[in-house]
């Protein structure tokens, strides 16, 4: 029964983590520039693309953001926001999808296609090190050289407090 | 378990056909054909462009993809929720799914289900005679079967069709359902790639005295 149980949340535990790895590299498909995309894409080889079967082609609408006002209060609309989405299908019946903001839909169907890739056992290597590997690194290193340039020119502000009883 | 009713909620994906090829075009197109079908009612046009999913026809999904969006709930017939059938329509209509007829903006029923009760839809009320239900009936022929003359608006005279395959209450059902016009549900029928429609304005010959 106990191993009934522990399976079952080992089993439940893989699924939450490959749903996150799954979250993270869609993330950084989607939120990298569409020309360092389109330049990675072209570096996979013609005859490793496998051939897609395109469930949704790339469309791009509207979509109203929604916030709340501090995080907790009720629920507002913040806005709409131009998003462009595309859904693929290989051979093998995985389905890739994509979701980014602006109406590049090079990049969405290039971002459909890797996120399918990444899903399937054949392909997933071939995607990660040509694609998602080195859009990670340029994440990285985009994030640090802001992160120095913020740090450089950092001010410290502080303020004095001063009460009557102090004296 | 947490994950589980999660589970539950996801569509799955992997036997999903596509919709359009084009979806601009060829909605727009298609919608210029369902504009003449209930204008001209009794006319078939043909809504064959896509590969619909086991349980549908192709007119149907044709129909559905042109005109069902979140915003407009669906009544499926007992039969037709399926997982193919409510998975396809989930992710190319994303529409919610009502269980009571009552509540439904386009109904999809087969001629042949089971205790299929038409007269349970939305007539839409005084105010908004156009918020009735539109259903979707899926027909066995519409080229074979009963030799029905049509009258009404939209028919220079009459106009004759042929359909086999209704439900068998879908005459008198229909006759009440012009008993307190301008209030009314519509219908469509489909075969394959086929459609013609019924709206509420439109009668048998055989009824027009009574």
């Amino acid at each position: 029964m106990n191993d009934m149980v522990s399976n079952h949340l080992s089993a439940a535990s893989e699924h939450d983590s490959n749903i996150q790895a799954r979250q993270s590299w869609m993330a950084t498909l989607s939120t990298a520039r569409p020309a360092d995309v389109q330049a990675l894409w072209d570096k996979v080889p013609d005859q490793s693309r496998p051939s897609t079967d395109m469930l949704r082609p790339p469309e791009t609408g509207l979509v109203m953001v929604k916030g709340r006002a501090g995080g907790t209060g009720s629920q507002f609309n913040m806005g709409e926001m131009t998003v462009t989405r595309c859904a693929v299908r290989l051979d093998s019946g995985v389905v890739g999808l994509s979701y980014l903001k602006g109406r590049d839909k090079q990049h969405a169907l290039i971002a459909a296609t890797v996120d399918a890739m990444m899903q399937s056992i054949e392909h997933a290597d071939l995607a990660e090190t040509t694609v998602v590997t080195p859009l990670r690194q340029a994440e990285q290193t985009e994030r640090e050289t802001l992160a120095r340039k913020t740090e450089a020119t950092r001010v410290n502000f502080f303020t004095m407090v001063r009460s009557r009883q102090d004296k | 378990m947490s994950s589980s009713s999660h589970l539950k909620t996801r569509v799955d994906l992997s036997n999903i056909a596509p919709g359009f090829k084009d979806p601009v075009l060829d909605t727009q197109s298609s919608f210029r054909k369902l504009l003449l079908a209930m204008s001209e009612p009794g006319t078939h046009v043909d809504l064959d462009e896509v590969s619909a999913p086991a349980g549908l026809l192709a007119a149907t999904a044709a129909t559905a993809l042109v005109l069902i969006d979140y915003d407009t709930p669906l009544w499926l017939s007992p039969d037709l929720r399926t997982p193919s059938v409510e998975s396809w329509l989930r992710f190319h209509c994303n529409c919610p799914l009502v269980e009571e007829p009552q509540e439904a903006s386009f109904a999809i029923a087969n001629g042949f289900s089971e205790g299929l009760d038409v007269s349970g839809f939305n007539v839409g009320d005084a105010k908004y005679p156009d918020r009735s239900t539109t259903l979707i009936l899926q027909v066995e022929s519409l080229s074979d079967g009963e030799d029905i003359i049509l009258a009404g608006p939209g028919i220079e005279e009459q106009r004759s069709v042929h359909v086999s395959g209704l439900p068998e209450n879908f005459w008198s059902w229909r006759h009440d359902n012009y008993k307190d016009f301008q209030l009314g549900v519509d219908v469509m029928l489909t075969c394959g790639g086929k459609l013609l429609s019924l709206p509420r304005t439109t009668r048998r010959l055989a009824d027009l005295d009574t």
